[in-house]
């Protein structure tokens, strides 16, 4: 009678276990297939990939320009662009002082005409590789100045992920 | 009657808890990180601030909140980050006897099946044959991407070796909080379906998908999806 309890026990507990590992946020269509909501469609023009069904109204469009033999993503609704501000790093202003650091770093990159802030700057090896350390900020952003604005904000935002979470009411 | 109810409730319970729990640990001598960046050079001009920005906010944000949880975090960024490095250098550290854990995180502009390099668009199907070509070793663990439509390149990177991948649906706008969201949950030993959970964030792509449509993207979807293995976990080693 035990035994038979212990085993009943040890199933339940496993199909609970079961149930638990099954995310209830994906169906299995989103899972599997990764596309069940909005299928992507966006048109490629360039000589190396083989474009996929173009959509009728790109979001983001590929050509190739002669000038410089490369191609390159443009953006189509540039009315909508310019009429709206950039506010991808809005929730970066939601921690505790970080907004004005957000402020003099977007004003400095807009100005940064010499390329002092860049990843570009970072040492590599023959094959591109760098190694992520203490230098790295330092290569990165030639401006100490600057360099200290960053790294206290990458600090704040890398110590209160959570801040970023945005308020639960989206209206 | 009692010998069969015993082999089939112990080979239930067996399934149900044998995939994380027979795994081997990987500790953070066994594990590195490669991260590529490189949004500048097909981002539209305009915003060659923005893009400045993610890029060095990838890079600074991966050391700050990962450097406590790999040997070694190595970095392919802008013009370094060209398809054929990308394929060498995760190649390369998956064979390295050191490294029991690879793990890459995708900082690049993203379209329909097509990953977009120093080099230009990529086809993932070519990265696929790459790396079927040069063997990428099964220490290949997790393929992160912020890349749009990265979902729809998973299933090549699954099929290149990686043991999950994800990325979003369509165009994605909420790095910014999923992208802290996602190494918080990661380093936190969160089984990467829980880790993609909290980065769902609902409320997040509610707002970051609206302002993106406001500003003229389209096709904007910041939901993210994963192929693959969802109990992957930064301590276990990949099968």
């Amino acid at each position: 009678m035990k035994i038979a309890f212990i085993l009943a026990a040890v199933c339940v507990a496993g199909l609970a276990y079961y149930l638990a590992s099954q995310d209830p946020l994906l169906t299995p269509d989103q899972v599997s297939e990764g596309q069940a909501l909005h299928a992507p469609a966006v048109a490629i023009v360039a000589p190396s990939i083989q474009p996929p069904a173009p959509a009728p109204a790109p979001a983001i469009q590929v050509r190739a320009l002669p000038a410089q033999g490369q191609p390159r993503i443009e953006h189509a609704d540039e009315q909508a662009l310019v009429k709206h501000n950039i506010k991808f790093l809005e929730n970066l202003r939601r921690i505790p002082d970080a907004g004005p650091l957000v402020d003099e770093i977007v004003e400095y990159l807009k100005n940064d005409s010499n390329e002092e802030f860049s990843v570009n700057n970072i040492p590599a090896d023959k094959n591109g590789l760098s190694v992520v350390d203490e230098h790295t900020t330092e290569h990165m952003v030639g401006n100490q100045a600057m360099r200290e604005k960053w790294t206290k904000l990458m600090e704040l935002v890398a110590a209160h992920p959570e801040a970023l979470r945005p308020p639960q009411n989206p209206e | 009657m009692k010998l069969v109810l015993l082999v089939f409730c112990l080979s239930f319970a067996t399934n149900a808890f044998a995939d994380p729990l027979t795994r081997p640990m990987v500790k953070k001598k066994d594990r590195v990180l490669l991260v590529t960046v490189n949004f500048v050079t097909y981002g539209d001009p305009k915003y060659r601030w923005l893009y400045k920005f993610m890029e060095g906010s990838s890079v600074s944000l991966a050391q700050l909140m990962l450097q406590g949880s790999y040997r070694k975090i190595y970095l392919l960024a802008g013009a370094n980050a060209t398809k054929a490095n990308f394929v060498k250098n995760n190649v390369a550290l998956s064979h390295d006897p050191e490294n029991r854990a690879l793990d890459t995180f995708v900082h690049l502009h993203g379209s329909a099946h097509a990953l977009w390099f120093q080099d230009g668009g990529r086809n993932t199907s070519d990265l696929k044959a790459d790396f079927q070509t040069n063997e990428l070793k099964s220490s290949a663990r997790l393929f992160y991407s912020t890349a749009c439509y990265g979902s729809n390149h998973a299933q090549d990177l699954i099929d290149s070796g990686f043991q999950v991948a994800s990325g979003s649906i369509g165009v994605n706008a909420d790095s910014t909080y999923s992208y802290p969201a996602t190494m918080n949950r990661w380093r936190a030993h969160s089984p990467y379906r829980e880790v993609l959970r909290t980065a769902n964030n609902r409320v997040s792509i509610y707002i970051s998908d609206k302002v993106a449509g406001l500003m003229g993207f389209k096709h904007v979807n910041s939901r993210k999806t994963y192929k693959g293995d969802g109990n992957a976990q930064i301590g276990l080693a990949p099968f």
